[in-house]
């Protein structure tokens, strides 16, 4: 009975604290999202320069631009997607009206002009903005945990998982 | 007796997590630059006050100098202005003005109303230089010393604490630079 109530009342304290701690850094998100500045460029002030996108109708912030063949477009689609908007951090270079993005995705659009290949590109962006410009991060010795951390967590659980169905099963022997 | 404890060690731990992470999460928002300790980027852009004259960060070479990165659309570098003076003032070594992605007109504007305690401005109207200097919002106050290294990065406005630890910094190149 007091083993069950334990259990029960540690369950409704995490449910609540991860809660609380969600709703609470929102606000604190918000306050330091306003506290950076960034230019608003004669298109936003204008209005936003929206186009339809490729994907079903959905509208991207993207620019249209003279691309010189569809892969150089495709490429141009694929590094914008997984280069990350430093200053709005969780978008991408191809989801952002911010106009540090617009500076950007015109940077990976020169840099393919100039027959960059796909690796220089990114390379390019980590050497200004660090690791962090990539949503798919480098292995290495600072990332084998974020990397492998997943398949740690799922090893460890089905094995005590398996040592608790075989102690069950002893025990009813 | 111990196995019930499990559940409630876990929530112990997670608590724990929280507490340690909550107050560190704005630090983590902060993109630490790759750009520290490496060579500042050499590029060439006009003058705010004379647009025929030109500046560039290797004609700075063999001296420690301030790099500070504002706009006039930047409400921010309204906030730091009276520290940004004070660097001005009591540095001793060039501060350069980077104006971003701004207007003349509004910029020369902004000086004159709120004053230009900057040695020069360079203008970066395109934003291709803000780029290779890796910056992502104003103001950011960059500190380079005589070999051209950077060596300190300061992101969003210089406040009181801030404004200590970019003079302590600046002593420290200025006696590098002097020996």
């Amino acid at each position: 009975m007091i083993k069950h109530a334990v259990v029960s009342l540690s369950a409704a304290l995490t449910l609540v604290v991860t809660l609380a701690a969600g709703t609470l850094s929102s606000p604190a998100q918000a306050q330091a999202d306003e506290r950076a500045s960034h230019p608003a460029t004669e298109e936003q002030r204008q209005a936003r320069p929206v186009q339809q996108g490729q994907m079903g109708g959905m509208i991207t912030p993207i620019e249209p631009l003279p691309f010189r063949n569809s892969l150089e477009e495709r490429r141009f689609r694929a590094l914008v997607n997984e280069l990350r908007c430093t200053v709005c951090q969780n978008e991408s270079l191809a989801e952002s009206t911010a106009p540090l993005a617009r500076d950007l995705r015109m940077e990976v659009f020169a840099l393919l002009q100039d027959d960059r290949s796909d690796m220089e590109i990114r390379q390019f962006m980590v050497d200004r903005y660090g690791d962090f410009v990539l949503y798919r991060p480098p292995l290495a010795g600072h990332t084998l945990l974020l990397w492998f951390g997943p398949i740690l967590l799922l090893l460890g659980s089905l094995i005590g998982a398996f040592i608790v169905v075989h102690k069950r099963r002893q025990a009813l022997k | 007796m111990i196995r019930m404890l499990i559940p409630l060690l876990v929530f112990v731990g997670l608590i724990g997590l929280l507490l340690i992470s909550l107050p560190t999460a704005e630090q983590r928002r902060q993109v630490a630059s790759p750009l520290i300790g490496r060579e500042v980027p050499n590029f060439t852009l006009p003058s705010l006050h004379e647009p025929e004259v030109s500046y560039s960060t290797a004609d700075l070479r063999g001296q420690p100098f301030i790099l500070n990165v504002w706009g006039s659309w930047c409400f921010s570098c309204r906030v730091e202005h009276p520290y940004i003076t004070r660097l001005g003032e009591e540095a001793g070594i060039p501060l350069v003005g980077f104006n971003w992605r701004d207007e003349r007109d509004d910029a020369l504007t902004w000086l004159s109303r709120f004053g230009d305690a900057w040695t020069f401005h360079m203008v970066d109207e395109e934003g291709r230089a803000a780029i290779d200097l890796g910056v992502y919002g104003a103001p950011e106050t960059f500190l380079i010393d005589h070999r051209g290294v950077i060596r300190h990065k300061h992101i969003g406005p210089v406040d009181e604490t801030s404004f200590a630890d970019l003079m302590r910094r600046i002593e420290e190149m200025r006696q590098e630079a002097g020996a």
